[in-house]
């Protein structure tokens, strides 16, 4: 099991520095929007995670990450959690099932990630109705373009971070 | 012993498909290899959080909120605590000189208000008027938005020791924000209209048709439940009806800026022309809220 090991403190680090990253979002929310449209840094962080350590890693900081946004909305705990978790543990499946090595596929796993996040979420929120298609569209698509681009930009500087347990790709689950 | 394996592997051979089938099954099973490589240890963990997901989202309304007040004061709690801080000391600073100014000004209005409020309460005695409803205002100061992408909610920096409950409705000057959903020491949640889950009772009211607000894509609402038949203008004010127990009567929501007819945009939303298409304007700018009123709604049995 996990918990013995040294994964569930790298699990806690990764979301420390997460948190905090969601904290600096909260903060630039106005300075980084084009036009209304706003980046997902958890989602990216996600992807990231779940591509570089597996499905085990990926489903474990979902939850994790999920419960701390879901914070803000208590009517749905749990939801957030469990959808970013899912999503932890299918981006996490793709690590050595698809090809990624390419910039732009793992761009493409981010896009996958965002609209699968907001649907599932918009779907728990208001029900299969034409207007969760209508804000999927509006909203969902344009940030999911946008959290891509900021995402390759991410996964490009993020190897050369030198930090320690996440930046290496040895050791998956 | 050695003639029975021989024997049975003449057999398996036998029966073996053709190399292309079994290219075909390779391939197929390669393909299905994304499911077969899932460990069931890692089955185990997923089965674990998926559960433990499902436990949180069937919990009672009430120890969602206490557990995501007490997962905050944890968590973000010291980080919004000290950005809090900071940004109060600009603030203060700030405030004083205005407050100074304000001090002056309110106190001489004061004087006269006080003398008009006595001369209302003799008027409302002769004419026997009892008002429905009285609203405590608790001010408040937004200190963080939600971090997801989507901004339903604020959190401002009033709790449980200053009088904030559950279901308080949310205004600011310009109309109804929200309504409670967490509330914590000294910080509250607020749901902010624009959250789809958010549902309100409405009233346009120039013409008293009642409607159900509820939020469309984006910063917008909807007006829903307002038959066909039923009067609604474009620049009709939308407000608070008072039904539901949760909202008092009154409050701006906001104006109406298209109204639908047609069948076919009826049937689109399922209301198959029963209903009018009405998308209503918030009168709130979400996007920069700052200063908020939690409304302590005091029912006429409560004061007594």
């Amino acid at each position: 099991m996990f918990w013995g090991s040294s994964i569930f403190s790298k699990i806690l680090s990764g979301v420390v520095i997460l948190f905090i990253l969601i904290f600096f979002q909260s903060l630039l929310s106005g300075v980084v929007t084009i036009m209304g449209v706003k980046f997902d840094l958890a989602i990216v962080m996600l992807v990231y995670i779940a591509l570089t350590r597996g499905p085990t890693y990926g489903m474990i900081f979902g939850f994790l990450i999920g419960l701390l946004l879901d914070v803000f909305t208590p009517q749905t705990l749990g939801w957030g959690a469990l959808v970013k978790c899912l999503i932890g543990f299918t981006v996490g499946n793709f690590k050595d099932n698809l090809y990624l090595e390419s910039l732009y596929s793992k761009g493409g796993v981010i896009f996958f990630a965002l609209i699968l996040n907001d649907f599932l979420y918009y779907i728990f929120a208001s029900g299969v109705n034409p207007s969760t298609f209508r804000i999927l569209s509006h909203h969902s698509v344009p940030s999911a373009f946008y959290t891509s681009m900021v995402g390759m930009l991410v996964f490009l500087a993020l190897p050369l971070i030198r930090w320690e347990g996440w930046g290496t790709q040895k050791g998956s689950s | 012993m050695r003639l029975r394996e021989n024997q049975k592997l003449s057999l398996s051979h036998s029966l073996s498909p053709s190399p292309k089938t079994q290219f075909s099954r390779l391939n197929f099973m390669h393909r299905l290899s994304f499911l077969i490589h899932i460990r069931r240890e890692t089955f185990l963990h997923l089965t674990i959080f998926v559960l433990l997901s499902f436990l949180l989202l069937v919990l009672p309304q009430r120890i969602k909120s206490d557990l995501s007040a007490f997962i905050f004061r944890f968590t973000y709690g010291p980080f919004y605590a000290f950005s809090n801080h900071i940004k109060e000391l600009e603030r203060v600073g700030e405030e004083n000189k205005r407050l100074h100014q304000k001090v002056m000004e309110l106190s001489l209005r004061n004087f006269w208000l006080n003398e008009e409020h006595l001369e209302n309460q003799r008027l409302r005695e002769l004419l026997d008027f009892r008002s429905q409803l009285e609203h405590k205002v608790i001010p408040a100061h937004v200190v963080a938005k939600d971090p997801n992408r989507r901004h339903f909610s604020v959190l401002i920096n009033k709790g449980y020791p200053e009088g904030v409950r559950r279901n308080m409705p949310v205004a600011n000057m310009h109309g109804l924000v929200g309504k409670i959903v967490a509330v914590s020491a000294h910080s509250s949640v607020v749901q902010l209209m624009i959250d789809p889950s958010f549902r309100a009772s409405a009233k346009n009211q120039r013409s008293r048709v009642f409607g159900i607000i509820r939020p469309e894509s984006g910063f917008t609402l909807r007006l829903d439940n307002v038959p066909l038949q039923q009067d609604v203008r474009v620049g009709d004010e939308v407000i608070s009806s008072g039904l539901g127990g949760i909202f008092p009567p009154g409050l701006q929501i906001g104006v109406v800026t298209a109204v639908e007819s047609s069948e076919i945009f009826s049937r689109e939303d399922r209301s198959f022309g029963i209903f009018k298409m009405i998308q209503v304007k918030p009168s709130v700018d979400f996007s920069s809220l700052e200063e908020l009123f939690v409304l302590e709604v005091m029912r006429e049995e409560q004061k007594e």
